[in-house]
């Protein structure tokens, strides 16, 4: 029997195409690994990868502060009643937010950090009433309600920071407005609430120019958000660590201490890029009190590359986080003493 | 040279000494030189982001990045399975700082995120692979239907060395190309009454780039005039429209299991709904858009309607006429030149086969489209001066600079550039209408000659006596 070219063709390419729809969806082709042994002064890290990728290692001592390991995620129920009226105010320009919140929890759960709740008004109040203590709360809307913040240093939230939760804030101006019943409010004072003193930038949307170095976080995070706008000062207040990008003296990323407790803002408007951000930095647990100890980078190719690092002492506190894939980080993994 | 193109290939060797391998040779070489270092990188980007994706195991549409039906994206995965096991690409691509200033400039589609010069030709290949094999179904096609060897031979060239494909394939890094391929299976599957796999191929394509499903009507026509009088032709249909949708079916299972089908459909709603338009010139345009995509549905099954009343012995001419037509009018809107992939296949064959004045509208969409794609300037070598030693980035950075200096107020050489190539190249889609509307109203004059563009290998090619 002649076998017909075309249709021998035809039925090879959608052979193809079906082999890859397998693979997307059906088996597990790609693994990647990270383990770590602490121990006699050094750690001793594997990174595995069944291709061919570059991977980071950020070795850090958390010092006093503890990582954060539960994020929530605060989902604005009434985000779109007020858009309008924040847009005009602030020149924010907004977002889906419930698929934004998404796409950060899937990115996070890709880098191994899988503790995360999304929450509403009513149970973002309850989770405030903790001690905040290993606890992250990401928001991403431009206001919260009243009952967590109103624009006074008493409100809920500030005590909620100060006692050793991390506030993480981004696309939008950092505490610009709370809701009143049916009415979006205006902070007068929030930069001083939150940092004694002006600090957010508000206006300029150019894209940043220059590379902060951030102790080498900035490449080792492989950040990409080049975006100033509400983010802070490069040297707003003490004990501030700025990272990502910086253009007229702002920054893209800066985390600051706030009592026991940390703030760190992403700036510019959300973004695929700010998504993966903000995802590296609260998988990594780095905050402003961690001290960088070392960062080791390299490439590993169908198999395990072995990396040794000697650390100060061997206490709890230190830590590794291990991201595969470089800017197109595909596995992320933060490591620490059992 | 034109004179071996009529000899027959019937070995190997045969092969080797016709002029189609020495113009196969040329088109490839052309791909293999441009496709590591020239890149639109807004567009590369996304292909790494996907593969990042696929590994995360996050499926096509989980995390951002992947805005077209599935085809694509199932290729990718497969790429990425290949990519895994052999190849050391490392890096896919990275943010170069010293590119950022080019984001200041918001009338474009530009990014300082640039992919490696591996990640590039590692990508193109396929693309490179495709174009071979269209260019192989093109020259099968006009064979089939001239007996000409020459004129294969020549529609293999217009489309395998036509520049908008090479630039599409090798810079731009577009995926139209298997749209394009599905497409032209489709139809020899059509022409060989194997109806069952032209569905499944149609479907392919359409999940691919949605402009074929313009074509699902004229197809259904030829199946039924190819049939009458046989009693076959409601057979026929049946046999086409299971195999559509059993590939949607099985194409489309895991995005509508994972609950991600409007994503999946996004290249489609997204331009059938309109923009969020402001002005009124937008609203102007996102109104008129969707004005051009109901008229392109209402043109499908007046010409289906046309072809269903031909005599079975103009079936196939009358075929690839109004194919011609309806694609050429598919792109009134939107334009782009890699949506014209499409449209060369088409033209080519109605060019080598019927009409060999359209070879004007060739000329404009090629020359149009390629210097659109090459309106991107210095932008396109930005791979080139972040992985290697072959152009500095200040060059670079500073002549994209020079481009965006305004001549006049308010608009710089760049704008010219686009908005000029763009209108040679949209000139050259409104002529194909022209060409049948002249043709419709006033008569074809002068018979289906093949004159020269000026080149003197071509003026000594004829149209054989029948």
């Amino acid at each position: 029997m002649k076998i017909d070219t075309m249709v021998l063709l035809s039925v090879a390419l959608c052979a193809v195409v079906l082999a890859g729809e397998l693979t997307a969806y059906g088996t597990d082709f790609h693994s990647y690994s990270a383990d770590a042994e602490f121990g006699d002064g050094r750690i001793s890290l594997s990174v595995t990868s069944s291709g061919s990728d570059t991977y980071s290692a950020v070795f850090t001592d958390s010092g006093t502060h503890a990582p954060v390991t539960k994020l929530y995620i605060y989902l604005d129920e009434r985000y779109d009643e007020f858009l309008e009226e924040a847009r005009e105010a602030s020149g924010l320009r907004g977002t889906n937010q419930e698929y934004s919140a998404n796409q950060v929890y899937k990115s996070l759960r890709a880098r191994g950090f899988n503790d995360i709740s999304i929450c509403n008004d009513a149970e973002l109040y309850a989770m405030l009433g903790g001690s905040g203590i290993s606890e992250g709360l990401l928001v991403m809307s431009y206001a919260l309600p009243e009952s967590i913040y109103s624009g006074s240093p008493g409100d809920i939230l500030f005590k909620w920071i100060s006692s050793g939760g991390s506030l993480y804030w981004m696309s939008s101006p950092i505490g610009m407005f709370y809701r009143t019943g049916d009415r979006l409010s205006k902070a007068e004072n929030a930069q001083e609430l939150f940092f004694g003193a002006e600090c957010v930038n508000a206006e300029d949307t150019d894209p940043a120019l220059s590379v902060i170095d951030g102790g080498g976080l900035t490449d080792a995070l492989y950040l990409k958000w080049n975006r100033t706008l509400y983010g802070l000062k490069l040297s707003c207040i003490e004990g501030q660590v700025s990272m990502g990008f910086s253009m007229n003296g702002y920054s893209s990323v800066s985390m600051v201490p706030f009592g026991s407790g940390m703030i760190c803002v992403i700036g510019g408007h959300y973004d695929r890029y700010q998504c993966d951000d903000v995802s590296q930095i609260i998988a990594s647990g780095i905050s402003c009190y961690s001290k960088i100890l070392g960062v080791r980078t390299g490439t590993v190719t169908r198999g395990t590359a072995e990396i040794l690092f000697d650390t100060p002492s061997d206490d709890g506190n230190i830590s590794v986080y291990v991201s595969i894939g470089g800017y197109y980080t595909v596995f992320g993994r933060s490591l620490r003493a059992q | 040279m034109l004179s071996e193109a009529g000899s027959p290939i019937y070995s190997a060797g045969s092969l080797f000494r016709h002029p189609i391998f020495l113009i196969a040779v040329i088109g490839i070489a052309a791909r293999l030189l441009i496709s590591p270092f020239a890149e639109v990188g807004y567009d590369s980007d996304f292909w790494a982001t996907i593969i990042r994706n696929l590994e995360s195991r996050e499926g096509l549409y989980g995390l951002e990045g992947y805005y077209y039906s599935p085809v694509w994206g199932y290729i990718l995965s497969f790429m990425s399975v290949i990519q895994e096991l052999f190849l050391n690409i490392d890096v896919m691509g990275l943010r170069a700082v010293e590119a950022f200033p080019v984001e200041s400039y918001t009338d474009w589609f530009f990014s300082a995120t640039v992919t490696s010069v591996a990640f590039n030709f590692w990508i193109k290949i396929p693309f490179m692979i495709s174009d071979l094999l269209v260019g192989y179904i093109v020259y099968r096609i006009i064979k089939d239907k001239t007996g000409d060897m020459k004129k294969a031979t020549v529609g293999f060239a217009l489309w395998f060395c036509c520049p908008l494909v090479i630039c599409v394939t090798s810079i731009s890094g577009m995926f139209d190309t298997f749209s394009v391929l599905f497409t032209l299976l489709c139809v020899v599957m059509v022409r060989k009454d194997k109806l069952f796999l032209a569905g499944v191929l149609l479907s392919f394509a359409v999940l691919t780039k949605f402009f074929p499903a313009y074509l699902i009507f004229i197809l259904m026509a030829y199946a039924v005039v190819r049939h009458r009088g046989d009693g076959k032709a409601a057979v026929s249909l049946l046999k086409a429209s299971a195999g559509m949708v059993l590939a949607f079916l099985v194409l489309m299972a895991p995005i509508i299991a994972e609950g991600s089908l409007s994503e999946s459909l996004l290249f489609i709603t997204s331009r059938a709904g309109g923009t969020d338009a402001v002005t009124f010139i937008e609203e102007l345009v996102s109104k008129g858009a969707i004005a051009i995509y109901l008229i392109g549905i209402f043109l499908a099954i007046v010409l289906a309607f046309l072809l269903a009343g031909k005599k079975k012995d103009e079936l196939d001419d009358s075929f690839f006429k109004y194919t011609l037509l309806m694609v050429a009018f598919v792109f009134v809107y939107p334009p782009t030149p890699q949506y014209l992939m499409l449209l060369i296949p088409f033209l080519v064959i109605y060019m080598l086969t019927q009409d060999w004045k359209f070879r004007w509208s060739w000329l404009l969409i090629s020359l149009g489209g390629t210097a659109f794609i090459l309106s991107g300037n210095f932008m396109l070598f930005l791979s080139i001066g972040t992985f290697t030693d072959l152009m500095s980035m200040d060059l670079i950075i500073s002549m994209i600079n020079w481009f965006h200096t305004p001549v006049l107020p308010g608009v710089s050489l760049m704008h010219i550039l686009y908005n000029a190539t763009g209108m040679i190249q949209y000139a050259g889609i409104l002529s194909i209408i022209a060409l049948f509307l002249k043709e419709r109203y006033a008569g074809s004059r002068g018979g289906p000659r093949i004159i020269s563009f000026g080149l003197p290998r071509f003026s000594s090619y004829r149209q054989p006596k029948s």
